[in-house]
């Protein structure tokens, strides 16, 4: 008793000590709060200077026509330019922001509906390292590396279209295509395949995969490679947009193992996580719980989850079986089981994030949106028991296990509720090699699954996984009815006249279940507190996320 | 003697023959083409029939394997189909990071399993044997791989550290190196260390019951001289046959552990190699490590004469 009434004075000692002392300092307090409030706001003003870390696998190569890996792409965006890029992360609307804006072209112009023209912004310069020495960029230069990309570049199907490149003059160069081809221009725009690249450099070093041929007009320089452990890249002091970029350099350490990045970025020997810089939910939950100081935003991926099959033999060439399985999804539920109940729900063609593209799955007429998006177990019995499958049948699906998480539980789920309707699913995994060479590409038996390629353009989406003989139409549509419409959104110039025939196309594949497609979560775009300036991008983009980025430390 | 290095020598030509044509053989036969790896969602089939050709994968399989195996002999491993680069120049940059790991691995391995296999025979029945046996087990049954991702990662969550730093070469600060080295060692070297533990226990309370023990015993030598000067020498021969059969697995452990601790070894090589089935690389990194492989096993045949002069080869 004694002790507590001395306890309860002692207590109420350092309470008065606490007051008073409050009182003397609440000035300076106040003083360093505000100090600390402008020093925020001088947190938020760009700041040159500091390098920049991340951890990321080792680039197959360097030369940007040599690989299409993303690896080797990301490094492209950072050391070169096209004619026409994205916007910088400072200037979009959204992270699937795909306004196309000038780069070394200063303009540009439709002369006919097959010829381009591009004017080349006059003074800029490549990086000054021998044997280009810094000189300026020419049309030569334009149609040298679009030639070269024509020929060499896996990509180079995005040029089939065109027919040839003329050098105007000194600054003016032309694109003439075989006809019409509304895609020309997001192709020119993507990272990097489509870069500006010095003739003088594939001359002396046979291509541009040694570190010292990678020589571009980009906002960074290779300063140096050392294989199997990092990548250095300098600031351009002679990039062409004036003050750009703010940091000092960036540093790519290789790192293979993927929770080895996470444990970087955790301890913060790195100040973000890998090129595309973001996590899936499974992974960015637990991280936000054990490290509250990163900064991590949520952001809708641009990525389509969906079953492919053999549309072209039995039994998915029948509808009423196609349909049944995507009856069978019960979609709501999928999106909060797998995805903490945030992304989207309603995917079909063309993904969420391709909102200027995409068709409101809310305008569709109801019978046919159900086979899009609706759940219903009792019908998709019926319509397996008119197929002529009333107890259901089995089916082996090909998949790669070896995806991010949630992937993994998604083949699960699936069993699960293609069982409920009598469809038996055997899955049938496969390793990554030879996953990517064979299901990925369509050769598979009856039924697959998984995430695809996050293509930019509205044409791949649709004309790259319906069109026949196109290697990303996995299940091997071939609609005599859908063919013309393809090729007819693929040459409309006019914006507006090809959206419509867009939303027509999605219109009709409704309720064709060619595809069935499932949700797809948000993404988080993980980083340190201290580096600004960035924000999640779509696409091989990781010069355009760096290039307006700052270290606030 | 002569004749049985020549005779083990010469047999190491076949061998190395035979482990080249059948990893050739089983990448031809798994599933999956590099060319259209490479080429992912752009695999039309002109540009496919293009890349092949100038990769040379077009030629029959026979032509194909001839012609990497004549570069072989004239000392050119080829090059990467991926990077482009000299898969010589690559090796000679890996290799002795490869090595190093195996080597601190195989140090820590031995004096981790021989120490407690030595105590654990010694104080038999006490607590120290059961907990060495204990330690051993765990030794065997703990994934090497699942403790290095504990390692990287557990640290990471609950202190805001990691064992994972920018490589940088012996030659350039062996102080910095060995700090970047000796978390992958320990993790590798304790996993192995279980079966050298066991067999030390059990080679060790073999020699103790042996009579030139019970001799040594009665001349009234202390406990230090009857283990160390005795007993151990003996007891070692069973311990170097084991590490020689272990060889494969140290090495072949180095693909996991260097991608997990992104050491820019071989095994990391290997590794991106073998998912991207790029089988020049693959077939040379095999020829090297079998190579390496069954010289060090000769060298361990030979070491049996060091310990034990009863032992003569013919």
């Amino acid at each position: 008793m004694r002790r507590t009434s001395h306890s309860l004075e002692a207590h109420s000692l350092v309470c008065l000590v606490v007051v008073l002392a409050s009182l003397l300092v609440l000035p300076v307090v106040t003083c360093g709060s505000l100090a600390l409030a402008q020093g925020a706001a001088a947190a938020d003003k760009p700041k040159y200077g500091g390098l920049v870390r991340m951890a990321e696998r080792e680039p197959p190569n360097l030369d940007p026509h040599l690989s299409i890996s993303f690896l080797t792409q990301n490094v492209g965006s950072l050391i070169y330019n096209g004619l026409v890029r994205l916007t910088y992360v400072s200037e979009q609307k959204s992270d699937a922001d795909l306004t196309i804006r000038p780069d070394l072209a200063e303009r540009w112009e439709y002369l006919d509906d097959k010829t381009l023209v591009f004017y080349l912004h006059k003074g800029v310069k490549f990086h000054n390292k021998p044997p280009v020495n810094g000189r300026e960029v020419t049309a030569q230069d334009v149609k040298y590396s679009l030639e070269r990309f024509a020929v060499k570049s896996g990509f180079r199907s995005r040029f089939d279209d065109v027919e040839r490149v003329e050098v105007v003059d000194t600054y003016t160069v032309k694109i003439i295509t075989k006809h019409p081809f509304a895609p020309m221009l997001i192709n020119l725009a993507t990272p990097a395949y489509c870069v500006i690249l010095p003739k003088e450099a594939e001359d002396k070093y046979g291509d541009f995969n040694k570190p010292e041929a990678a020589i571009g007009t980009g906002p960074f320089t290779l300063e140096r490679y050392e294989r199997g452990i990092k990548l250095v890249f300098k600031r351009n002091p002679d990039f062409y947009v004036q003050g750009l970029p703010y940091l000092d350099g960036v540093e790519w350490q290789i790192t293979p193992d993927a929770a080895a990045r996470l444990s970087l970025l955790r301890t913060g020997k790195v100040e973000f996580l890998h090129v595309h810089g973001f996590l899936q939910g499974e992974e960015a939950m637990p991280l936000q719980q054990t490290n509250p100081e990163l900064t991590v935003v949520k952001f809708r991926p641009l990525g389509q989850g969906l079953f492919y099959m053999r549309t072209d033999q039995p039994p998915f060439n029948d509808v009423r079986v196609r349909r049944a399985l995507s009856l069978a999804i019960n979609r709501p539920t999928w999106l909060e089981a797998l995805f903490f109940n945030e992304g989207c729900i309603d995917n079909g063609p063309v993904p969420c994030a391709l909102e200027a593209w995409r068709l409101d799955a809310q305008t569709l007429e109801p019978a046919k949106a159900k086979y899009l998006l609706g759940f219903d177990r009792e019908e998709a019995k019926r319509l397996l028991a008119e197929a002529g499958l009333p107890k259901g049948f089995t089916t082996p699906m090909s998949h790669y296990p070896g995806y991010l998480p949630p992937w993994p539980s998604s083949y699960e789920l699936a069993v699960d509720e293609l069982g409920k309707i009598g469809m038996k699913i055997e899955l049938k995994p496969q390793e990554y090699g030879d996953y990517i060479s064979t299901t990925y590409l369509g050769k598979f038996e009856k039924l697959a699954m998984g995430p695809i390629t996050p293509f930019l353009d509205v044409d791949d989406w649709l004309y790259g996984a319906f069109y026949p003989g196109q290697p990303n139409n996995r299940s091997h549509v071939d609609d005599p009815e859908l063919n013309p419409m393809l090729i007819a959104q693929r040459q409309e110039l006019d914006p507006e006249k090809r959206k419509r025939l867009v939303l027509d196309i999605q219109r009709y594949l409704a309720d064709k279940a060619y595809y069935v497609y499932v949700p797809i979560g948000l993404n988080y775009y993980a980083h340190q507190p201290y580096f600004k300036g960035t924000a999640p991008k779509v696409g091989y983009t990781l010069g355009h996320r760096l290039i307006g980025a700052w270290l606030a430390k | 003697m002569r004749e049985y290095l020549l005779k083990r020598v010469l047999l190491i030509v076949p061998t190395l023959c035979l482990v080249t044509l059948l990893v050739f053989l089983l990448m031809h036969m798994r599933s999956g083409d590099v060319v259209i790896q490479m080429l992912e969602g752009y695999a039309y089939a002109d540009t496919v029939e293009a890349l092949r050709r100038e990769l040379g994968l077009d030629k029959p399989l026979h032509e194909q394997y001839l012609a990497w195996m004549s570069g072989v002999l004239q000392g050119d491993l080829g090059r990467s189909l991926w990077t482009k680069e000299p898969i010589l120049v690559e090796f000679a940059r890996r290799f002795p990071v490869t090595l190093e790991l195996t080597l601190l691995t195989i140090i820590i391995s031995v004096a981790f399993g021989v120490g407690v296999g030595v105590l654990s025979a010694v104080r038999q029945e006490t607590w120290i044997d059961y907990l060495g046996r204990v330690v051993a087990i765990l030794a065997l049954a703990m994934p090497y791989f699942w403790l290095a991702i504990l390692v990287v990662v557990l640290p990471a969550i609950y202190w805001r550290w990691t064992p994972l730093w920018t490589y940088v070469p012996l030659s350039t600060d062996a102080m910095e190196n060995l700090k970047i080295m000796i978390f992958p060692a320990v993790v590798f070297g304790a996993s192995r260390a279980g079966p050298i533990m066991r067999i030390t226990r059990s080679a060790m309370l073999e020699v103790q019951r042996q009579d030139y023990i019970r001799t040594a015993w009665a001349k009234g030598l202390s406990e230090r001289n009857v283990i160390l000067r005795h007993a151990i020498k003996n007891a070692l021969i069973p311990v170097v046959s084991i590490i020689g059969l272990q060889i494969h697995f140290y090495l072949g452990g180095t693909v996991i552990i260097e991608s997990i601790f992104r050491l820019p070894g071989m095994g990391s090589f290997f590794f991106e190699a073998l998912i991207r089935r790029d089988f020049p690389v693959v077939q040379s990194v095999n020829l090297i490590v079998a190579t390496f492989t069954l010289l060090l096993n000769l060298m361990v045949d030979f070491s049996y004469a060091y310990l034990d002069p009863r032992i003569r080869y013919r």
